[in-house]
C-alpha cells in the first residue's frame, strides 16, 4: 500500500517503523502528534510530493518511479543524498565498527577470523568515504552549478570552459558498485565464520550489514536513475542552447 | 508457465492477478472460483504455481492428487485457521497484509527451484582447481599471474573466478583473501 498525504504520520509508522531513520533525513524527528504527513512537512519545509515517493520506495521495494524523482530539482535530491551519506558514516557505519569491535573484544577462540572481518570492513569503510568524498567535492557542486545555469538559462564562462573538458558521463563510467563488499562480508559471516557462543552480536552485525546495503542499493539508484539522466538532459541543453526539455 | 489462483472472493482474485502482472505483463494468470473443479482445472491447465485459499484446499484433495507426477506447488491465501495436516502441504502462505514484494520473492524462490532442477544436483562445492585458484587471489595475483603460475590461459582464469564468485557469494579479492585464510588455505603473515 503507497503512502499518501493524508495519511496520520504516526499511522506511517505503525505501518512499517523502519522507515524512521529516512524520515529522519528530512530533518523530521519522532513527536508527529495527530498530525498529518502533508501537515508535518509543511512544518519542516520539506517538499510533500518528493518525500512520499523517497519514502514509498524505500516502503516498496519495487516502487521506484524514475520518471517522476527526475520531475523534482536536483537540488533536492542532492540534500538528500548528502543526508543520506551523512547518516552513512556518522549512524550506520560506527554502529557496525562498534559491533565488530565488541565481537573481537569478547571472542577468545576466534580472535584472528574477527581481526581479520575488521580489518575487512575497515577497507570497505575506507572506499566508502573515498566514493562520498568525490560526489561531495566533485560532482554534486558541479551539478547545482549546472542546474542554476540551466534554469537561467545562461552559461557563464567558466562552466562553459568545463563543459569542455568534463561531462557527468566522466562519473557515470566510474560510479562503482559500493555495495560489493558489504555483500562479500554478509556471505563470509553467513556461511563461513564458525560461530560458537557470539549468536546475538553475529545476528545484529548481520541485520545492520543487511540494512546498510539495501539502503546505500537505493542511494545508488537515485544517483544512476535519477540524478545522472536529469545532468545529462542538462549538459545537452546548455551545450546546444534548447532549453525545452520536456522529455527527460 | 501458468499461475493458477483459486479464490472465491473476486476482490482477492483480481489483486492477486493485478500484481501477478505488474511483476511481469506476459504472465500466464488463471482464475478459479467453484472449488468443485479445483482438481480438474489443474489436471487440464497444469500450472506450476498455484495461489488457493481455505475453501479449495482440504485432506481428501491433496490425497487425491498424492500420486500425480507433475504437482504444482501450492501457496496459501488467509489459510490461518487451516488444519495443520493441510497446512503441510503449502510451500507458502499470503494473507491481507502481505504485499507486492511477498508475492515477488515467491515467484523468485519458486522459478529458481525450477532453474535448479534443470541444471541437477548440488555443485557449490569448490573443485581443487577452483581451490588452486582462490589460494592464488589471496596472495594477491592478478588472472594473468595466476594463469602463468597454474599453466592456464587467463581466459580459463577468468571461468574459474566467475564459478567461484556463484559458489561461494564472494565477489572481492579481499573477500576471498578472507575466505581462504578461514578455511586454512593460506597462512597469515
Ligand atoms: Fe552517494
Ligand atoms: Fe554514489
Amino acid at each position: 500500500m503507497l503512502i499518501t498525504r493524508n495519511l496520520k504520520m504516526a499511522d506511517v509508522i505503525h505501518m512499517d517503523y523502519t522507515l524512521l531513520p529516512t524520515i529522519n533525513r528530512f530533518g523530521i524527528s519522532l513527536g508527529y502528534g495527530e498530525k498529518t504527513v502533508e501537515e508535518i512537512c509543511q512544518k519542516h519545509g520539506v517538499n510533500v510530493d518528493f518525500f512520499l515517493e523517497v519514502i514509498n520506495s524505500f516502503h516498496d521495494k519495487n516502487y521506484f518511479p524514475e520518471k517522476k524523482f527526475r520531475a523534482f530539482s536536483l537540488k533536492y535530491i542532492i540534500d538528500y543524498l548528502k543526508n543520506a551519506h551523512k547518516s552513512y558514516l556518522e549512524y550506520k557505519v560506527p554502529k557496525i565498527e562498534r559491533l565488530i569491535d565488541k565481537l573481537v573484544e569478547v571472542s577468545d577462540l576466534k580472535k584472528q577470523t574477527f581481526l581479520l572481518l575488521k580489518n575487512f570492513f575497515q577497507e570497505y569503510v575506507n572506499e566508502l568515504k573515498i566514493h562520498i568524498k568525490r560526489e561531495e567535492e566533485e560532482v554534486y557542486p558541479y551539478i547545482i552549478n549546472l542546474e542554476k545555469s540551466f534554469l537561467d538559462k545562461k552559461i557563464p564562462k567558466k562552466l562553459q570552459e568545463k563543459l569542455q573538458v568534463y561531462s557527468i558521463g566522466k562519473y557515470e563510467k566510474e560510479h562503482d558498485n559500493i555495495e560489493e563488499k558489504l555483500f562479500d562480508l554478509k556471505n563470509i559471516l553467513i556461511k563461513y565464520v564458525p560461530m560458537q557462543k557470539n549468536n546475538n552480536l553475529c545476528n545484529n552485525i548481520l541485520s545492520e550489514l543487511f540494512k546498510l546495503e539495501e539502503d546505500i542499493k537505493e542511494h545508488s539508484e537515485m544517483e544512476e536513475r535519477v540524478m545522472i539522466p536529469q545532468v545529462k538532459a542538462m549538459e545537452k541543453a546548455l551545450k546546444t542552447g534548447k532549453f525545452d526539455v520536456e522529455e527527460i | 508457465m501458468v499461475i493458477l489462483i483459486a479464490e472465491k472472493s473476486d476482490i482477492t482474485r483480481t489483486g492477486i492477478r493485478y500484481i501477478l502482472h505488474e511483476l511481469d505483463k506476459n504472465q500466464i494468470v488463471k482464475e478459479l472460483e467453484n472449488p468443485e473443479k479445483f482438481r480438474r482445472t489443474i489436471e487440464k491447465e497444469k500450472p506450476f504455481l498455484v495461489f488457493a485459499s481455505a475453501d479449495f484446499l482440504n485432506d481428501s484433495f491433496f490425497l487425491s492428487i498424492k500420486n500425480s507426477k507433475e504437482k504444482p506447488i501450492f501457496v496459501g491465501i488467509n489459510v490461518d485457521t487451516i488444519a495443520l495436516s493441510v497446512f503441510n502441504f503449502l510451500s507458502e502462505t499470503i494473507g491481507f497484509t502481505s504485499t507486492k514484494a511477498d508475492i515477488l520473492r515467491i515467484l523468485q524462490r519458486f522459478s529458481v527451484a525450477q532453474t535448479k532442477e534443470i541444471f541437477g544436483k548440488n555443485d557449490n562445492e569448490l573443485t581443487t582447481r577452483e581451490i588452486d585458484v582462490v589460494r592464488e587471489i589471496a596472495k594477491g595475483l592478478t588472472n594473468k599471474e595466476i594463469a602463468d603460475k597454474l599453466f592456464l590461459s587467463t581466459h580459463t582464469i577468468v571461468t574459474h573466478r566467475k564459478n567461484i564468485t556463484r559458489k561461494l557469494g564472494i565477489k572481492t579479492a579481499s573477500g576471498l583473501t578472507v575466505y581462504a585464510i578461514i578455511n586454512n588455505l593460506i597462512e597469515i603473515n
